[in-house]
């Protein structure tokens, strides 16, 4: 129950601290990814401003913050599985991967299907992460499509520009959705 | 999963014990690192090898904050909150309410729609809302978020409060409207009562919503009067540059009251994430 609470406290807080507070990790001016990197001697890595690095710590960023979130909607799905399956599946002499793809995986499909729209939709979409923590750059190595629409919005003042954008965005959103939607509903139109 | 009829290993038991340290020094360790920082003396944030523990702890930073005016953010921030969860939640507690208890045409259709906006990505609701609160006049005002935000969050608490209700048995109401209540005396002093845990749920997604938001508030408000707390903290990154004390600072302001929030209401925020997602 702590562990539950615990792994949610970077979802909680205000996405735009948390990247804050992952680049003062990440940074150079004395941020401890360096100490930690000093016994490799990778001491003088500048993590952000190397394109691979930031593409690295943008994506650290969404594993910290929404690995937890995923624990917790897996583990709704998980719980409402009948111990007594595996319990006879045991006694029929399943092993243990086989119990995981015979039981957990198929009765966890719908879970695993919410969980991945919500997730992927928000990915998508995002735009703190790569605002705060990398700016887009170097080099517009991580500039994402959230990052360019608030950009054209925002910062450009291309009002019509930004709102096609999110038309489009939008739209993009919509064919993910379907496409998952392929890939987890069969043919009789039930996800089981 | 846990397996009851097994007895657990004392090595199963050290390698649980390890993993979750892990997974525990991986979510907190940033928050943790960052509330050291916010306690140091500008002239040790710097210093190697590096302490978890500042000594003496410093209020420096924090002072700072105050003479630049973060106040009147965290004001703004905390006015919002409350009157867009009381917003929410009246609205909300109506509409749930008549989708628990009524059946009327188009019932099925107003469901589906509220469970497909809730899936609408925020980011790319964004500017065409500012093009549509521009029109009315509502931007650079409380007002507008507070629109704004509940007009966001009323699917999700529709959808708790509607789920929470499902589960309080008709026949209370009932008794109470025979013996003299209206629907709505009903609801109000027969239901809601009984319905704590479901508005704490919903309140605890709006509240959290409405505190931390930064993309909403920085696209529709431009004005220093009407910033709210993640806005200003975003200001104080170009303002601050690299000086991390107050920056660090910033970061726990915002987040020391949701914390506590979260903790003490832990409990409701769980059951309103998974019965809102996995029953949709």
């Amino acid at each position: 129950m702590l562990l539950r609470a615990v792994v949610l406290v970077p979802y909680i807080i205000a996405m735009l601290v948390g990247s804050l507070l992952l680049k003062w990790i990440f940074s150079t001016d004395g941020g401890i990814s360096q100490m930690l990197l000093g016994p490799f001697g990778l001491q003088d890595t500048a993590i952000l401003a190397d394109q691979r690095g930031a593409m690295g710590a943008l994506i650290f960023n969404a594993l910290w913050r929404d690995c937890g979130f995923a624990m917790i909607l897996l583990m709704a799905g998980l719980k409402g599985i009948p111990f007594e399956l595996y319990a006879a599946a045991e006694v029929d002499g399943a092993s243990a991967w086989y119990r995981f793809r015979r039981i957990t995986l198929p009765l966890m499909r719908i879970p695993i299907f919410i969980t991945l729209v919500r997730l992927l939709i928000h990915f998508v979409n995002v735009l703190t992460f790569s605002l705060v923590l990398t700016g887009g750059g170097p080099n517009n190595a991580t500039l994402t499509m959230g990052l360019t629409m608030y950009r054209m919005g925002f910062v450009d003042y291309r009002i019509g520009q930004a709102n096609a954008l999110a038309l489009m965005v939008f739209l993009f959103n919509l064919v993910l959705i379907f496409i998952l939607l392929r890939l987890f509903v069969d043919r009789r139109g039930i996800a089981a | 999963m846990m397996h009851p009829w097994r007895r657990r290993s004392a090595l199963r038991r050290a390698a649980d014990g390890a993993i979750m340290s892990i997974v525990v020094l991986f979510a907190l360790f940033p928050i943790v690192w960052g509330l050291s920082t916010s306690l140091k003396p500008t002239s040790d944030i710097l210093r190697l090898p590096p302490v978890i523990l500042p000594s003496p702890p410093s209020l420096e930073h924090y002072r700072t904050l105050i003479e630049t005016g973060i106040g009147r953010y965290v004001l703004n921030s905390a006015i919002v909150s409350f009157f867009t969860v009381a917003l929410s939640l009246m609205l909300g507690t109506l509409a749930g309410y008549a989708l628990a208890r009524f059946t009327f045409r188009g019932k099925a259709a107003v469901m589906f729609v509220i469970v497909a906006v809730m899936s609408i990505p925020l980011p790319s609701l964004v500017v065409p809302t500012f093009t549509f609160l521009a029109l009315l006049g509502l931007t650079n005002s409380l007002v507008g978020l507070v629109l704004l935000y509940t007009a966001y969050q009323l699917p999700i608490t529709v959808w708790i409060l509607y789920g929470y209700f499902q589960t309080i048995p008709t026949q209370l109401e009932n008794a109470a409207m025979i013996d003299g209540y209206t629907r709505m005396q009903a609801l109000r002093k027969v239901v809601l009562p009984l319905s704590g845990p479901g508005l704490v749920a919903a309140a605890l997604f709006v509240v959290t919503f409405a505190w931390n938001d930064f993309v909403v508030a920085v696209a529709m408000n431009s004005s220093d009067e009407v910033r709210t707390l993640p806005v200003a903290i975003y200001n104080y990154l170009g303002f601050f540059g690299r000086e991390w004390g107050p920056l660090t600072a910033a970061a726990m302001v915002s987040i020391v009251p949701i914390i506590v929030v979260f903790v003490v209401f832990q409990r409701y925020f769980l059951s309103g994430m998974t019965g809102g997602s996995v029953k949709g």
